[in-house]
């Protein structure tokens, strides 16, 4: 009995010192918004409960709903061909030396080059349309999924592999059973860090190739200097990024639930 | 029969030869082979807007003859190093009090998670208002691209130092202040180094977003420049030596990383 009082008291201890200053301190991060907002310096410095008003008038118009609905339809598209071509790339250059010494210098350069740079030369080759900016939120979040996927599949534990082959498994088997599972872990957190790379790659083409979309919002509010709807919408985008990342989280422990 | 001892470092010498050799074959056969499609994607279009490989060295050879690339390099630099210096201590701080005290991790974890999740982008309206059209704006801009990253990675660096040497020291009863000094930044040290080149890399793309967004200065006007006039060779020169710039700083920075702190085998965090 005395036993299970002290395991109670643990865990509420451990809730108070877990919980409780993330809590507070977000409070208090909010407190301050809404008094520095108060203190009028300029518009676009609106307090929280402006943001919120705001929010709610522009879910109630639609229209941020609407945008939202064209920005994560591009999304959408240039993410998944983002995925699908990284993780194919990425896996033949773990299982192909040739493949990793013709592909490794460019895929280096991609991960540290600003991708940002490289919209005015995407709009120079591909025009103001829906392809500029799907290939923007592709360029985005494709290089992290390559660079994820090959070290996922070079560093698989050489072992299994000799298993693997010494059981007589064919190159097909091998894939599909060693080297795509054991690189799961890696493969997903090129997704998570891709996911929200190409949120920022969807939000900067939106705002600076073809004005649509929750960019054109952005656009729109920030330069008439219109605070409170401008918060509004960055909530929305943070909301949309924090989302989609926890959906790759889930499909992670869905896709390798012996991964913790 | 045993095998002549020349004999065998000979053949080691042959393999490992061909072993260094084949990549850099492969290599620069990828650099080739890049370039052509690139050449021969430009004469077959035959349009205005592809520059041919030929065109665009062309023009970066004369934007370097007539000091206009040099000059832009300084403009741009110029805030790109004040907000990189800002966000460096101020990283390192906070980034070492995260990793030091479990407390301050649990009251600022929540906001390293927006500060990772806002476009920046979005944001560079508020700077505008707050510091005007200028340098102060391009510097905050710099500033905040770089910092979320540098902080992480330094407090991730403080978290992963060996579990032991801490033990170690508190049992000899060293102070906190002690334990921060002697063990902990120390043993952060690979991490900090990390945490500078992924810093440069944002603060870069920072520079890149005020200049489009804010005011055009540096590399910024010379795209503004070149668009509006349709010469696109000039303006693949331009962006080509920005992404050159990036990689190459990058590059360096890893190299003075790995001379300085060999042992490390870190995992970054690179959002």
């Amino acid at each position: 009995m005395a036993e299970m009082n002290v395991t109670a008291a643990g865990t509420r201890n451990r809730y108070l010192t877990h919980y409780v200053p993330p809590v507070l301190s977000l409070l208090l991060g909010l407190v301050v918004w809404e008094i520095v907002g108060r203190l009028r310096f300029s518009d676009i410095v609106a307090p929280l409960t402006d943001t919120m008003v705001a929010w709610w008038k522009l879910i109630g118009t639609g229209e941020l709903l609407a945008n939202l609905k064209i920005s994560l339809l591009n999304f959408a598209i240039g993410f998944l061909l983002a995925v699908v071509t990284g993780i194919v790339l990425g896996a033949l250059m773990g299982r192909f030396r040739t493949v990793q010494q013709l592909c490794e210098l460019w895929i280096n350069l991609g991960n540290s080059a600003p991708m940002l740079a490289f919209i005015p030369l995407l709009i120079i080759l591909f025009g103001l349309g829906d392809t500029t900016r799907i290939f923007v939120v592709y360029t985005f979040a494709f290089w992290v999924i390559v660079v994820n996927t090959f070290v996922g599949t070079r560093y698989i534990n050489p072992d299994l592999m000799e298993m693997a082959g010494s059981f007589g498994a064919s190159e097909r088997q091998m894939f599909w059973k060693i080297m795509l599972p054991g690189a799961l872990p890696m493969i997903m957190a090129g997704l998570q860090l891709g996911v929200g790379r190409a949120v920022k790659g969807m939000i900067n083409g939106e705002m600076l190739i073809t004005i649509v979309g929750l960019g054109a919002m952005i656009r729109i509010y920030g330069g008439g200097f219109n605070g409170s709807h401008l918060f509004a919408v960055v909530i929305t985008i943070v909301a949309v990024a924090i989302i989609l990342s926890v959906l790759i989280q889930i499909l992670h422990r869905r896709l390798a639930h012996w991964d913790r | 029969m045993p095998v002549p001892q020349k004999q065998i470092v000979d053949q080691a010498f042959a393999f490992n030869r061909t072993a260094s050799l084949q990549p850099l074959f492969l290599k620069s056969a990828s650099i080739f082979i890049v370039l052509i499609i690139w050449e021969t994607a430009g004469r077959i279009s035959n349009s205005m807007s592809l520059p041919t490989f030929l065109d665009t060295a062309v023009a970066f050879y004369r934007l370097v003859l007539s000091g206009r690339l040099p000059l832009a390099l300084l403009h741009s630099s110029s805030s790109m190093i004040v907000g990189l210096l800002l966000a460096l201590v101020v990283g390192n701080v906070l980034g070492l009090l995260i990793g030091w005290s479990r407390l301050i991790e649990r009251c600022l974890t929540v906001y390293l998670t927006i500060m990772l999740a806002i476009p920046m982008m979005a944001m560079i309206p508020v700077f505008i208002v707050i510091f005007g059209l200028g340098l102060g704006s391009r510097i905050a801009v710099v500033f905040v691209f770089a910092v979320p990253i540098i902080i992480i990675n330094v407090a991730t660096g403080v978290r992963t130092v060996d579990r032991n040497l801490v033990l170690m020291a508190d049992s000899f009863g060293a102070t906190r202040l002690q334990l921060l000094k002697n063990i902990l930044l120390p043993g952060a040290s690979p991490a900090i180094l990390a945490a500078v080149r992924l810093g440069i890399g944002r603060a870069i793309v920072g520079m890149i977003a005020a200049e489009m967004l804010v005011v055009a200065v540096g590399f910024g006007s010379l795209l503004l420049e070149f668009g509006a006039t349709m010469k696109p060779q000039n303006s693949f020169a331009v962006l080509l030596t920005v992404i050159g710039v990036s990689v190459a700083v990058m590059a360096l920075a890893q190299r003075v990383e790995k001379r300085l702190t060999p042992w490390a085998r870190l995992k970054l965090r690179d959002y």
